[in-house]
């Protein structure tokens, strides 16, 4: 709840200086659209009947905001602007965890992993949303301590890339305390190896934080990515699961910066081969040619790919020329490599996206 | 607050012992006997543990049960290390736990007092002739534990200004947070006012933070860079940079985070422009931050003469004792040109620590 208010108020601030920045210097609204080339492999979906069920149970701030809009077409506008020809949907905190028990969970995920799949992922040739999405898989896991829970999960995992055909899983950092790479979540693991499923891991807010005036979302969300990235290290998480292909948010919260410290405890002392160098990284809020360095340190180019955040970002972007989405990327890779960022990486990490691009 | 300091120097300990396992194991026996490198380098990041300050944490238990809670130090040890990393000097400093354990005002007030005295007269302004006579830098601990407490932060302004004016120490060492109270916090405004007016060098330490993760992992790993980070970022919010311009701040283990996250966490201060970093005119230690990664990071954020050389000495004493005499951190060299490896290793600090330039015969 609180990592939504913070959010907000952090994109208010940034569209607040946009405002100023641009005052004298209207955003081109109208002016020729970009090709469709780029894969957008961090954005989000929140279709109404999820959001209604988050405000029914009141995760709203006081003003009775709620999470920001968001519609098919908002985001087909969004990605014609900045030359998106797809964008891999993922669920945004919180996920599930506010639903109150198992079956509503299973009921609210199976609902949301057939609406990405009937309405965006196949969405029926000559409608808008013809190829332009693909998706990743909401799971119904609530308590990891309950191994009804984890069975549900794993049983959605295994339908949402089996039956629905969806691109990919998404997990959450923790769920109700416990973070990826317990031991409890290890049968989840076992199935999301066995099916080779792409899996992006996105951070909630922490069970608990300082009471530090900084909105969550700034500092305490890549701290959570962060953790959680050193957590699976040291529980071996990446050797036992290495079917597994890894996605962390937002430049992996601090974990390239943090790698070779955090490397110690798993006895990686060679602070150029970093046992992280095996996972993929977007460059959602990570697009700065201080984070980008550190990054290309710890792990090919290969593994990076481009994300926007849409639509928790849209106040950022809005202010932005229609085009290239960062061009700040531009100081970090050459033009043969920021394709490969762009759109080749993400290509190739989502092949069934490739295939229904008619590329695979 | 005992039992979680207790749990960040375990953490610690864990690792180095762990680091020690895997040195053995691959055979690697340390090379003791080597020829002493010429004594040129700063290290901006090293602390002291005299034996006054480690027998007042063992009357509160604050290093539990486990025995060696921190490592063991002396000026002997200190200079061993030195003579084989080629130091000139140390600025030593306090590291965690700092004062937060000690009962009371008073009690925190005469061990900062004696902390700092014993700085002055056994280290920084040691006597012509003894062995510790020009090796030695000295930031001040201030008496704070109680934020809450005005006159707990007037004590510390006086200790403050006592360690700089009168005791002629080089600086002041602050921690991350006071009992939950970050720096930034307007209930520390009276003190970064004292430090302004100083012109002080301040340097920040990381303690374990008021409330810790559930996620079970040694505080230092991954809590003590985030809590650098909280601090950093919170003073930029506060305006603290800006107000209190005077004070030249020095970020443990190159920002913790800062340097990754200087973007994102810039937004809210209404910094848009990814080329541009709220934190560039701080300055960073490189104390387990010398990998390729971290560097990569800090040089983005920061011009080279804001990096400066740290060990953190002796709680990374194991680590260190692996290496060959010579040069502590030969993988800066895949970072910067050999020209800035002088600035970072030497120049950057005498040129912040007049005081040290003039002890060390370089001003």
């Amino acid at each position: 709840m609180s990592q939504l208010m913070n959010r907000r108020r952090l994109l208010k601030a940034a569209a607040g200086l946009g405002a100023l920045a641009s005052s004298g210097l209207a955003p081109l609204a109208a002016r020729a659209s970009a090709p469709l080339v780029r894969i957008d492999a961090h954005a989000h979906l929140i279709p109404d009947f999820y959001r209604n069920a988050v405000k029914e149970r009141g995760v709203v701030d006081a003003s009775g905001e709620a999470l920001p809009n968001w519609s098919p077409g908002a985001a087909l506008s969004f990605m014609n602007k900045f030359g998106i020809q797809s964008q891999v949907l993922s669920l945004p905190e919180p996920g599930l965890a506010f639903l109150p028990d198992l079956p509503s969970r299973v009921s609210m995920a199976r609902q949301l992993n057939e609406y990405v799949r009937d309405e965006l992922v196949f969405a029926s040739p000559g409608t808008p949303n013809h190829r332009r999405f693909g998706g990743f898989a909401t799971l119904p896991l609530g308590d990891p301590s309950n191994s009804k829970d984890v069975a549900a999960a794993r049983a959605e995992a295994t339908r949402a890339i089996h039956t629905l055909g969806l691109d990919g899983v998404v997990l959450y950092t923790s769920y109700q305390g416990t973070y990826l790479g317990d031991p409890k979540l290890a049968p989840l693991m076992q199935t999301l190896n066995s099916l080779k499923a792409k899996v992006m891991v996105i951070p909630v807010a922490p069970p608990q934080a300082s009471d530090l005036s900084i909105p969550e979302s700034i500092l305490e969300l890549p701290f959570e990515t962060t953790r959680v990235a050193a957590n699976m290290l040291y529980k071996l998480v990446y050797l036992l699961y290495p079917n597994i292909c890894w996605q962390f948010s937002e430049g992996g919260g601090a974990t390239p910066f943090l790698s070779f410290r955090s490397g110690l405890l798993a006895l990686n002392l060679n602070p150029n081969e970093s046992s992280y160098a095996r996972l993929h990284f977007d460059t959602a809020s990570a697009s700065a040619p201080a984070t980008v360095a550190s990054m290309r340190q710890v792990t090919d180019v290969s593994h990076i790919v481009l994300g926007t955040d849409f639509p928790f970002s849209a106040a950022l972007y809005a202010n932005k020329p229609a085009g290239d989405p960062n061009a700040e990327l531009n100081q970090s890779f050459t033009s043969t490599e920021r394709l490969l960022v762009d759109r080749d990486n993400a290509l190739a990490q989502f092949p069934t996206l490739a295939k229904r691009l008619a590329l695979g | 607050m005992t039992t979680l300091q207790h749990q960040a120097t375990m953490g610690r300990r864990e690792l180095l012992k762990t680091i020690m396992g895997t040195a053995a194991a691959i055979g690697a026996v340390p090379t003791l006997a080597k020829a002493a490198p010429p004594l040129t380098r700063i290290d901006m990041h090293a602390h002291l543990i005299p034996d006054f300050y480690r027998k007042a944490m063992d009357a509160y238990k604050v290093t539990g049960d486990g025995g060696v809670g921190v490592p063991s130090w002396s000026t002997k040890s200190a200079l061993n290390f030195m003579d084989k990393f080629g130091f000139q000097a140390q600025v030593v400093s306090l590291s965690e736990p700092g004062f937060g354990f000690l009962p009371d005002r008073a009690a925190r007030q005469s061990m900062a007092k004696q902390l700092n005295e014993y700085i002055r007269d056994e280290l920084v302004c040691a006597r012509a002739g003894s062995a510790m006579h020009g090796r030695f830098g000295g930031l001040g601990s201030l008496p704070l534990g109680n934020a809450d407490d005005p006159s707990e932060v007037a004590a510390a302004c006086a200790e403050a200004v006592r360690a700089i004016k009168v005791l002629g120490l080089d600086g002041i060492s602050l921690y991350s947070n006071y009992q939950g109270v970050y720096l930034g916090d307007p209930r520390l405004d009276a003190l970064m006012q004292t430090l302004n007016d100083l012109g002080a060098y301040v340097y920040i330490h990381p303690v374990a933070p008021p409330v810790r993760s559930t996620l079970s992992m040694p505080a230092f790993v991954l809590d003590f860079p985030f809590e650098s980070t909280r601090a950093a970022a919170n003073m930029l919010y506060k305006g603290i940079y800006q107000r209190f311009p005077n004070i030249r701040w020095q970020l443990s283990h190159g920002g913790g985070t800062i340097p990754y996250l200087s973007y994102r966490s810039g937004l809210a201060a209404n910094n848009s422009n990814p080329n541009k970093s709220s934190y560039a005119a701080l300055f960073y230690d490189s104390a387990l931050a010398c990998a390729p990664a971290a560097m990569a990071a800090l040089r983005k954020t920061t011009d080279v003469s804001h990096i400066m050389l740290g060990t953190d000495f002796p709680y990374s004493g194991i680590t260190y004792a692996l290496k060959l005499a010579g040069d502590p951190n030969a993988e800066l060299d895949q970072s910067v040109t050999s020209k800035e490896r002088l600035m970072i290793d030497r120049g950057n600090a005498l040129a912040q620590l007049p005081g040290l330039a003039r002890r060390v015969g370089a001003a």
